[in-house]
């Protein structure tokens, strides 16, 4: 039988090749929040100094012990928090430390511990709160929380149940149906959800408009905001570095591993809490979110770390002007960190609300790894990933316009991901006793996968070992949020075209299968791209192969036959031309069309999709397999619908659907 | 703090304790939201669909069916029939590897195949 013709379960599932973007596994698809809005980008001028509008500067841990500074400082303690601060300034001393893994070890100069140990024990004077929310609650506009070294249960936070009876009312219609939680909800009962909760803003004077599964509201601006209550809070750890203030929103006794134990959805939760300042404290075991920043307008993270979360170590959702900076993920069962449904100031922006082309968020000095995914973003638009060290993931990084409800912004656009060091992302989730629970099926072994990208950037990255790709690059149709809905009455949608996404993507002057030091560590090919049908403008240049030319790069499809060309069939390098179009692939698409069969049926058949099996290292010959994914049933057809091949211009009409109609 | 373990512990148990492990008293659960093994469909995985009895199944599922066919901009997005739905978790989770997907997820990716699949089957 022919490889991609396959039995699955019996059934006939109609597929065509242009489907190849549904395939698409690596994406934190989406996750169930409110409808959310972008907020208003201008600072808020009712504060001084300013909320939002840019990001917020961090004030020194020292200036916290200045009565007259600005805010009032609350510190947090526990009974052993200088012992604890005292062992780790020794430890400091003697072996060093580092706020991430790739970050080489530095010691501590003996004044510099003394002042730390000195600016302490003046914040221990001034402890009056044992549990963090008590001090975040009675906090306000500037103010600061310090939270002195030891690990944080919050055990009144826990005792809250997650569905209080008295919070009933503040739930919502949203755009994901009845039952969403709205922001009174979080504003009235901010420890149903969160471990900690900072909710920046009070309640609007107004009411929510109205929003249903069928339809929302423009998502610029935050209709009904109510005025600053928490704005511009900074809060942080006192010690040495973020492993000195631990917040645990599970079992402890894993300290930075696992099990997880989660008690609490999210460890520490930053709502409408614009020019919010986090630092130098580690965050972990929350059954979904260790960090969610929502709806905000100027955030800082800096020496943070995000452990074994249950989905995303941070999650920047429908947020503005945010630094991720110096950070650690590790062990999150959905990605390492994810600025999702971020603002549309891209390509795709509307001018009347974001004037200039802007990146939003940035990611920098991160080491991501041992996650599922290191970096994720559904609608991710805009973000400058920079710097940042993407290793020992089962996928490095994956951006995508895969929709789902409620991420507004789709399609992804306009991204950057340079100076990045992406490698080794072979971490097999899935072999049995894997200490990361997946919460979603990715691929094993690739580098940077885009799923629906449009007008994305990868450059100056040192792309390695990754076993499978280095990188991919996959269009997502517009069909996928516009297939028919099987309820009756329901509103027509219309696509709008096949091939929107995944257009003039930008991959030039990165090296590939070499690591920075120069050795040769081969990615199982350099670049991939599905050439899908009309997809124009992506190009590949200036990059750089395992032996330190152009010429040695590998790709699917090949580089040009004259380097710096575009011809069809060929992976395009003139941006410009004309010709940087994609015509199809059958032979890709056969593979991909296995990988339909398995999402849309739930086989997960690891001879029909080869995805979920670990890949042979680059030049060993092995077969991979390893413990991925059981052993198809026996094998049968895939049969394929007209329906996808019309919107591509009829049958038989496309070099994408000929081949495969013929297998029907 | 003894008390805050205690009620942590006693939530973790309401929440661990599988459907068909005796009856235990059964933890209020808000109305129009629905749990899967006490858990909302944010967290719900394979590991509560294998858990659950039949009636709890039927509310995820209309959960889900509200919560993936959001709006998209060109009309709702596409969802699962309650029996394309219950087929699918049953066929990815009676695979070992799949027991911590969640459910939203792999709901929301079938989705996107909704219209491929011939509707008997």
């Amino acid at each position: 039988m022919h490889r991609w013709g396959v039995r699955v379960s019996g059934t006939r599932i109609v597929v065509i090749a242009v489907l190849l973007g549904l395939v698409v596994p690596g994406i934190a698809l989406a996750h169930v929040e409110r409808t959310s809005y972008w907020p208003d980008p201008r600072p808020d001028t009712s504060v001084k100094p300013a909320a939002g509008g840019a990001v917020p500067k961090a004030r020194s841990l020292a200036s916290a012990l200045n009565r007259k500074a600005r805010g009032t400082t609350r510190v947090v303690c526990q009974r052993g928090s200088l012992s604890r601060l005292r062992h780790s300034i020794r430890r400091a001393e003697k072996s060093g430390f580092n706020n991430r893994p790739t970050e080489p070890l530095r010691k501590l100069k003996k004044k510099a511990g003394k002042r730390l140990l000195r600016i302490n024990q003046r914040l221990y004077k001034r402890c009056h709160y044992h549990q963090i929310q008590p001090a975040v609650s009675a906090s306000h506009n500037n103010d600061r929380v310090v939270i002195m070294p030891g690990i944080y249960t919050e055990p009144k936070s826990r005792a809250v149940p997650a569905f209080p009876k008295q919070c009933e009312q503040y739930r919502t219609e949203s755009d994901h149906g009845s039952g969403a939680v709205s922001y009174a909800y979080q504003f009235h009962c901010p420890n149903a959800q969160s471990l900690v909760a900072v909710i920046g803003r009070a309640l609007g004077p107004g009411q929510d408009p109205p929003t249903s599964p069928t339809g929302r509201p423009d998502p610029h601006g935050i209709p009904n905001l109510g005025r600053c209550i928490r704005c511009n809070l900074q809060v942080e750890g006192s010690g040495v570095d973020a492993d000195d203030t631990v917040i645990d929103a599970g079992r402890v006794e894993s300290g930075n591993g696992a099990p997880i134990g989660s008690k609490k959805d999210v460890a520490f939760k930053a709502d409408r809490a614009d020019g919010i300042v986090l630092r130098n404290f580690t965050a972990r075991h929350a059954a979904e979110h260790d960090v969610y920043i929502l709806e905000t307008d100027g955030y800082r993270m800096t020496r943070m770390k995000f452990f074994y979360a249950g989905e995303y170590g941070a999650l920047m959702f429908t947020s503005d002007h945010g630094l991720t900076d110096t950070c650690d993920a590790a062990g999150n069962g959905d990605s390492g960190v994810y600025p999702g449904g971020a603002p549309d100031t891209g390509t795709r922006r509307d001018t009347r609300f974001y004037p200039a082309f802007r990146l939003n968020q940035t990611i920098t000095h991160c080491d991501s790894h041992h996650n599922n995914l290191g970096y994720s973003g559904t609608m991710g638009n805009a973000t400058h990933v920079v710097d940042n060290n993407f290793y020992d993931n089962t996928t490095g990084i994956a951006t995508d316009s895969f929709f789902a409800g409620g991420h507004p912004g789709y399609p992804q656009d306009s991204s950057m991901f340079e100076r990045n060091r992406i490698y080794s992302n072979n971490f097999n989730v899935y072999a049995p006793g894997s200490d990361v629970k997946s919460a979603v099926p990715v691929p094993i072994g690739v580098g940077i996968l885009i799923a629906g990208g449009d007008d994305d950037t990868i450059s100056g990255n040192y792309i390695y070992d990754n076993w499978r790709r280095g990188t991919m690059l996959i269009a997502v149709p517009d069909a996928i949020s516009c297939a028919p809905n099987p309820d009756e009455g329901a509103p027509p949608c219309t696509p709008q075209g096949a091939a929107t996404t995944s257009n003039g993507d930008r991959y030039y002057d990165n090296v590939m299968s070499r690591t920075p030091d120069g050795r040769k560590m081969p990615n199982g090919v350099d670049f991939w791209w599905d050439e899908f049908p009309t997809n124009s403008g992506n190009c590949w240049f200036r990059n750089q192969g395992v032996d330190g030319t152009t010429a040695s790069i590998t790709s699917d499809p090949p580089p040009p036959p004259i380097e710096g060309t575009s011809v069809p069939k060929f992976l395009p390098e003139d941006c410009g031309s004309p010709s940087s179009v994609g015509v199809g692939d059958a032979a890709k698409e056969s593979v991909l069309v296995g990988c339909v069969a398995d999402f849309a049926q739930g086989t997960y058949d690891a001879t029909v999709c080869d995805w979920f099996a670990p890949p042979p290292r680059p030049g060993s010959g092995g077969s991979g397999g390893g413990t991925g994914l059981p052993l198809p049933a026996a094998g049968g057809t895939v049969t394929l619908t007209t329906r996808l091949c019309q919107l591509l211009g009829g049958e038989g009409g496309t070099l994408t659907c000929t081949p495969f109609l013929g297998r029907i | 703090m003894a008390f805050g373990l205690a009620a942590a512990c006693a939530l973790a148990f309401a929440l661990a304790v599988p459907l068909h492990h005796a009856h235990p008293a059964k933890p209020w659960s808000p109305p129009g939201v629905a749990l899967l093994g006490g858990l909302p469909m944010q967290q719900a995985r394979c590991e509560q669909w294998l858990a659950a009895g039949q009636g709890e199944r039927d509310r995820a599922l209309d959960a889900l069916h509200g919560v993936v066919g959001g709006p998209t901009p060109y009309g709702p997005a596409t969802a699962l029939t309650r029996p394309e739905a219950q087929r699918l978790f049953d066929r990815t989770c009676s695979n070992p590897i799949a027991r911590n997907f969640l459910l939203y997820e792999l709901y929301t990716r079938a989705s996107g195949f909704r219209s491929l699949v011939e509707p008997n089957v």
